[in-house]
């Protein structure tokens, strides 16, 4: 019985990735008869007992408890669909955009939130027919009114957010700018040097399987900052 | 030059390319060649070549083609006009239709569509230059597209063709030997790895199609042939993934 | 997202764009001439940034225009690839596809670039027919410059296939005789954004767009074709502004050509 595949290497999807029998198979693997195989292109991690492979791809599907950004799609009488960029669209029940009491008949739902109108939201549920809820009612969730939003892959908002948030710290704190990346792969991002940070985050996500990622991130900021500042 | 003055084989057993019998044209292939699909790709086997997209897992509709426990495929092959000689003019057609259908049940056995449910999976084919084996070139590159687009998969899919030509069995037909040749068998099969170097384990047929006038020796000759074909480029496939996040196979163990 | 749309409209006021670029500034240009080698008449493979198109000329020989027994023909064809983009969907060209084969081929036949009398082959009998066929493969804006650029680059290194009158069809397996241009017309578009002129868009920045004017340059500076596309207006102003604009940037884009073809 032999372990085949050593933390962080990269697999494709039928590679073998262990035959040990006290290993439990997580995420992005199979087993069949006695082996463990990748369904993806990805990193092998390891955890305690277990084994998963982490994609470097794919789109967001929606999980209890994420914080995403959001567009609203459609507004009906008492909520909202919104766009997270994933196969399954979100809704937002009006009991869950206002701890206020809201009459239905006075009251228009697009003085919240209107059509086109970007938030950060959290997944409040997710069923097993797709049926995604979201909520404002949490002190992330918040109206964007201006700023742009970019696009990674979700497999890579762990890296560009960083342990304990570093990574997305230092691109704010050196481009002086603001940026909120949602689990969705989403990110919003505003201030000074938006183009600048909007690059950096770009860069973590195409060099994200790579080593001492933050150093260069932080050396390649503050050169890009000299050569071009925005402000 | 008249068809039957055609010398398939020449004194040293080389075909009308230069080919042995069970050679592969020259083949190149790159994983992640368009920005806006989900997953993409580009195979080049000889003369012909076909650029491979996928978009999904995604919202699908009219939502009456929606299956409540997992996603439905859709698989696109076209041909562009300056694709053949004689210029194709842009449209659907039957062959196209068939082809959709056989390329599909050869990559949906590989695709755990059980996981997103109510979804839909675009795949497309596009051949921007035809010469023989569009259809297993297709395939062989939409499972790069499927797995770049990080849809989750059993394996890698590959698929090649072999032919009868000049009552030989001989691996990867081009155009001229399908043309004038005595059959074509087009193969796809599901590759699977213990490690980098080992050959494929599987014995798994998803696409296997035969026209042409055979013995059945023969057909079991071309069979194995073109499984091991397909066993070649699979290897190949895997090559290309990993040399794009700068691995080289053998670099880990 | 409208998020973006409303911040390109005011960040466009300040001249400034998301990708760091100047209002009048392309992205990367790459031209591969000579990209499928065995079935076309020429062809090129060009990308503005991200957005990449694949442009094939085939030659056939048919009967000409019972009007015009002398003159051989151009048919233009757009296929946006369902690849290209989430939102294109199969089927038959919608609007933005006709529309785009409509602009590449005016810009080539208003200018002349191809003599038609020199395609014929036989006075009523026989002309050569010239195929553009675009096939976008990747969509981030601005498809009608990338297209027509390939269109052009194609056209400069095609060949014409010589007519065997004894089979009564074309040696395609010969390079006769190279396609000669008697000009060469230069495409680039302009558009309007919260009343700025801004050129190269993204698919984003098209979004946030009023309106857009392409204008067609011969090499002698002489407008050939023009087309304004969008729901909103232009003053006459900005079409004269726009119209000089692109007469400027014709010049980089011929040298970017010709390099290509070396």
């Amino acid at each position: 019985m032999s372990r085949l595949k050593q933390e962080n290497d990269i697999v494709v999807p039928g590679d073998v990735v262990t035959e040990e029998d006290d290993v439990r198979p997580s995420s992005g693997v199979y087993t069949e008869e006695g082996k463990i195989y990748s369904q993806h292109i990805g990193t092998v991690k390891y955890g305690s007992g277990s084994v998963r492979v982490q994609p470097m791809d794919g789109r967001y599907i929606p999980k209890e408890g994420d914080v995403v950004i959001a567009e609203v799609t459609r507004v009906s009488y008492s909520r909202w669909n919104l766009d997270m960029d994933s196969p399954y669209e979100g809704t937002l029940d009006i009991s869950e955009a206002s701890d206020q009491y809201v009459d239905l008949d006075e009251d228009d739902l697009t003085d919240f939130y209107d059509v086109g109108d970007a938030v950060v939201a959290k997944v409040t549920s997710v069923s097993e027919s797709m049926d995604v809820d979201l909520t404002m009612l949490d002190d992330r969730c918040r109206k964007l009114e201006e700023g742009r939003i970019i696009n990674i892959s979700p497999h890579k908002v762990p890296r560009v957010i960083g342990r304990q948030g570093t990574m997305v710290q230092q691109i704010n704190e050196k481009t002086n700018c603001h940026v909120i990346v949602g689990q969705n792969g989403l990110v919003w991002i505003n201030g000074e040097n938006p183009t600048v940070a909007a690059e950096a985050v770009k860069k973590v996500e195409e060099e994200a399987h790579t080593d001492g990622l933050t150093d260069r991130i932080g050396e390649w900021i503050d050169e890009q900052i000299e050569e071009r500042g925005e402000n | 030059m008249a068809d039957e003055e055609i010398e398939w084989f020449d004194e040293e057993g080389n075909r009308v390319d230069g080919r042995k019998a069970d050679e592969l044209r020259e083949t190149e292939m790159e994983v992640g060649v368009l920005e806006e699909a989900d997953g993409s790709a580009m195979v080049e086997i000889g003369n012909t070549r076909v650029i491979a997209s996928v978009f999904g897992p995604q919202d699908l509709h009219p939502k009456h083609l929606q299956e409540s426990d997992r996603a439905v495929i859709k698989m696109r092959y076209n041909m562009a006009p300056f694709s053949v000689d004689d210029r194709m003019s842009p449209g659907p057609n039957r062959r196209a239709q068939e082809i959709e259908l056989v390329a599909k049940n050869a990559l949906k056995p590989a695709l755990e569509l059980e996981r997103f449910p109510t979804a839909g999976i675009d795949i497309s084919m596009e051949v921007v230059e035809s010469d023989g084996g569009t259809r297993v070139t297709g395939i062989t590159a939409a499972s790069l597209a499927l797995a770049d687009a990080g849809i989750p998969m059993k394996g890698m899919v590959s698929a090649c063709a072999a032919g009868v030509v000049d009552d030989t069995p001989v691996l990867d037909v081009n155009g001229k030997e399908d043309k004038k040749g005595n059959a074509d068998i087009p193969i796809a099969t599901i590759n699977r790895t213990d490690d980098d170097t080992e050959s494929t384990q599987d014995d798994r047929v998803t696409l296997l199609q035969m026209d042409g006038d055979l013995t059945t020796e023969q057909v079991d000759e071309c069979v194995e042939l073109a499984k091991k074909g397909c066993e070649k480029l699979y290897r190949q496939q895997r090559r290309t993934i990993l040399q794009k996040y700068n691995v080289s196979e053998g670099d880990q163990e | 997202m409208k998020l973006n749309q409303r911040d390109i409209k005011q960040k466009a006021v300040e001249g400034v764009r998301h990708d760091g670029r100047n209002l009048e500034e392309y992205r990367d240009i790459e031209i591969e001439t000579d990209y499928i080698n065995e079935t076309s008449n020429g062809s090129a493979m060009v990308s503005i940034g991200d957005t990449k198109v694949l442009v094939g000329i085939s030659i056939d020989v048919e009967e000409p225009y019972p009007d015009r027994p002398e003159s051989g023909t151009i048919v233009t064809n757009a296929e946006l690839a369902p690849m290209a983009d989430r939102d294109f969907e199969s089927g038959p060209p919608r609007e933005p596809g006709v529309e785009l084969a409509r602009v590449v081929d005016r810009g080539i036949r208003e200018s002349e670039a191809i003599d038609l009398e020199e395609l014929c082959i036989e006075p009523g009998e026989k002309v050569y027919t010239v195929f553009i066929d675009v096939h976008v493969l990747n969509n981030d804006g601005n498809l009608i410059d990338c297209s027509s650029l390939a269109a052009m680059a194609a056209l400069k290194s095609g060949h014409l296939p010589e007519y065997d009158e004894e089979k009564g069809s074309l040696n395609r397996d010969q390079k006769w005789k190279d396609i000669e241009l008697t000009t060469e017309p230069v495409t680039a578009t302009v558009c309007k954004i919260n009343g700025e002129m801004v050129f190269d868009t993204t698919r984003e920045e098209q979004e946030a767009q009023e309106a857009r004017l392409t204008v067609s340059i011969d090499q002698d500076g002489q407008v050939v074709a023009m087309q304004k596309g969008g729901t909103n207006s232009f003053t006459s102003d900005e079409i004269s502004q726009a119209m000089n604009k692109v007469k400027d940037k014709t010049q980089e884009f011929r040298s970017l050509i010709d390099k290509s073809v070396e």
